[in-house]
């Protein structure tokens, strides 16, 4: 459903943020996007959104172009952004007067996950706290039900309690007519969420692959349980030494999403290489 | 669907719009009724309450173009703000419906609130002072003979063109960028006015200032010379279109924003 071919795109002719990135999403996945500060990671949601446009390539949505922002194409994606500005009505009016834009909006699933964030429906949205706003964005955004449903470090300002309950209700939501991707850099915040890992680094996406694939090539052990000879990238912690190394065994581990990232954006070749 | 226009989408923006910044534009109606209160209440006070109609123009037309090109100038304000930019343009509308609600309430909505609000001041004023006037109470016409008070309206269309293109073109500040972009350009047609119309007539003209008479000077006596009702047509036709062609061009650069 989502498809980049060749983007290129920069704010400045001398600074390339990507070049030749090419990048294919499909329904019924939710996607972990990583990348360091600075890698590009919202500059390419806004690609995808429409909100910037490649200077070379297409970045086109169930097959319209983003840039084009037509109807048709921005009815089928909701876009979360890290800062938000919500107008002075209340959540309920909000809903009221946004929703009939988005044909497949369900009013009573944005009540409900209101309910399920403790967020009252009559709240004036520019008088409550940045937390609850951007759940207020985060029910309106999964109830319009979205082909493509973009959040961009959607647990930026949200308490622990409240990042618990948005796992569970993103995981509640996810459809197999639904594309969500997920932008952070608080990796942790992904455990347990998301199916398909997309790593943003040096310009390019370096890694695309399912948790499951990642499971199946790699390992994450403790140093004193790795095969040595398999070892591919290794970090000190507190405690120890964590490793990935390859999964010669067949043996599926829980994949450590950080560990993985900082191998990655460490250059680690070897790492970077085995998954592909 | 139509990607273009649809007319139920279009009202159901129109409704969003109204409902996110009534309170506001209300507050604005307000304060401008006020102010065209303490603007009139003073002229017909230091008149006696004698404010024929061309002064009644005279205190329509300032607040008219100034409070115009300011609100105008902020329409697309929004646009111009990272944060309040993305719900914009990811909101399920084409441009044109989103171009056209801006439209809607800085050209029609404006005006029609503005015209309420001052003969709704200038009736109470002349009632007010009716005993001064002998009983009668003369109201502005805009298009009484004789007067050419109707063209206001085409000053206000050029001003708004104007202040569409800067609200959309520029990020911050679009008020001042806009009359300082104003006044650069004016400064730039009257100072290359004078030279075109030297080299146009093969001598040099005593005055020359854009889309106006060119006065010459000839045996120490000054003429004005000025064109033909057919060539001044043919101007007005030029300035129209250029209205047109600025509007036009604000919807383009709609179109092309970026966050």
């Amino acid at each position: 459903m989502v498809d980049i071919s060749n983007l290129s795109f920069g704010y400045d002719k001398k600074h390339q943020l990507f070049e030749n990135l090419n990048l294919h999403l499909s329904r019924g996945h939710i996607y972990g996007l990583l990348g360091k500060n600075g890698a590009g990671k919202s500059t390419l949601l806004k690609n995808l959104a429409g909100l910037v446009f490649p200077k070379a390539g297409t970045c086109r949505v169930n097959g319209l172009t983003s840039a084009r922002r037509l109807p048709s194409f921005l009815q089928e994606l909701f876009f979360i952004p890290e800062d938000m500005h919500l107008p002075s009505i209340s959540a309920e009016n909000y809903a009221r007067s946004t929703m009939h834009f988005y044909p497949k909006f369900d009013l009573s699933l944005y009540h409900r996950i209101l309910s399920e964030f403790d967020v009252p429906a009559q709240a004036v949205l520019n008088k409550v706290s940045f937390g609850q706003q951007k759940k207020v964005l985060i029910a309106f955004g999964l109830a319009t039900n979205t082909s493509l449903l973009i959040m961009d470090e959607p647990t930026n300002g949200l308490d622990i309690p409240s990042k618990i309950q948005f796992r569970k209700i993103i995981a509640s939501v996810l459809t197999d007519e639904r594309c969500i991707i997920i932008s952070t850099h608080q990796v942790r915040d992904l455990d347990s969420l998301i199916d398909t890992l997309l790593v943003l680094h040096n310009r390019e996406i370096v890694l695309n692959s399912s948790l499951e694939q990642i499971a199946e090539r790699v390992q994450f052990t403790a140093a004193s349980k790795a095969d040595q000879e398999a070892v591919l990238y290794q970090e000190p912690n507190s405690i120890g030494v964590n490793t990935i190394s390859r999964n010669a065994e067949g043996t599926y581990t829980k994949v450590d999403m950080e560990l993985l990232f900082n191998a990655i954006v460490s250059d680690n070749l070897s790492v970077i290489s085995h998954l592909k | 669907m139509n990607n273009i226009f649809s007319l139920k989408r279009f009202g159901m923006l129109m409704g969003k719009h109204t409902a996110e910044h009534y309170k506001s534009y209300l507050m604005s109606a307000a304060v401008l009724t006020g102010l065209m209160a303490i603007i009139g209440g003073f002229i017909f006070y230091v008149s006696n309450g004698d404010v024929p109609p061309k002064f009644q123009f005279a205190i329509f037309t300032v607040p008219y173009l100034f409070c115009g090109l300011i609100f105008t100038s902020v329409v697309f304000a929004d646009y111009g703000d990272r944060k309040r930019s993305i719900p914009l343009l990811t909101l399920p509308a084409s441009n044109l419906e989103k171009y056209l609600v801006a439209w809607i309430f800085s050209f029609v909505i404006f005006q029609m609130v503005f015209l309420i609000a001052f003969y709704t001041i200038d009736y109470s004023l002349l009632t007010v002072y009716k005993g001064y006037n002998k009983g009668q109470i003369e109201l502005l016409n805009f298009f009484a003979p004789g007067y050419d008070f109707w063209r206001i309206f085409f000053a206000y269309a050029f001003l708004h063109s104007i202040s569409f293109f800067g609200a959309i073109f520029f990020n911050k500040n679009h008020f001042v960028k806009t009359v300082l972009a104003l006044f650069v350009v004016g400064l730039v047609f009257t100072l290359l006015n004078k030279p075109i119309a030297d080299l146009v007539f093969g001598f040099e003209v005593v005055k020359a200032p854009p889309f106006s008479d060119v006065m010459i000077s000839e045996n120490k006596v000054d003429y004005s010379v000025e064109v033909g009702s057919s060539t001044q047509n043919a101007i007005n036709y030029v300035l129209y279109g250029l209205v047109l062609a600025i509007w036009t061009a604000a919807y383009f650069k709609l179109k092309e924003k970026e966050v």
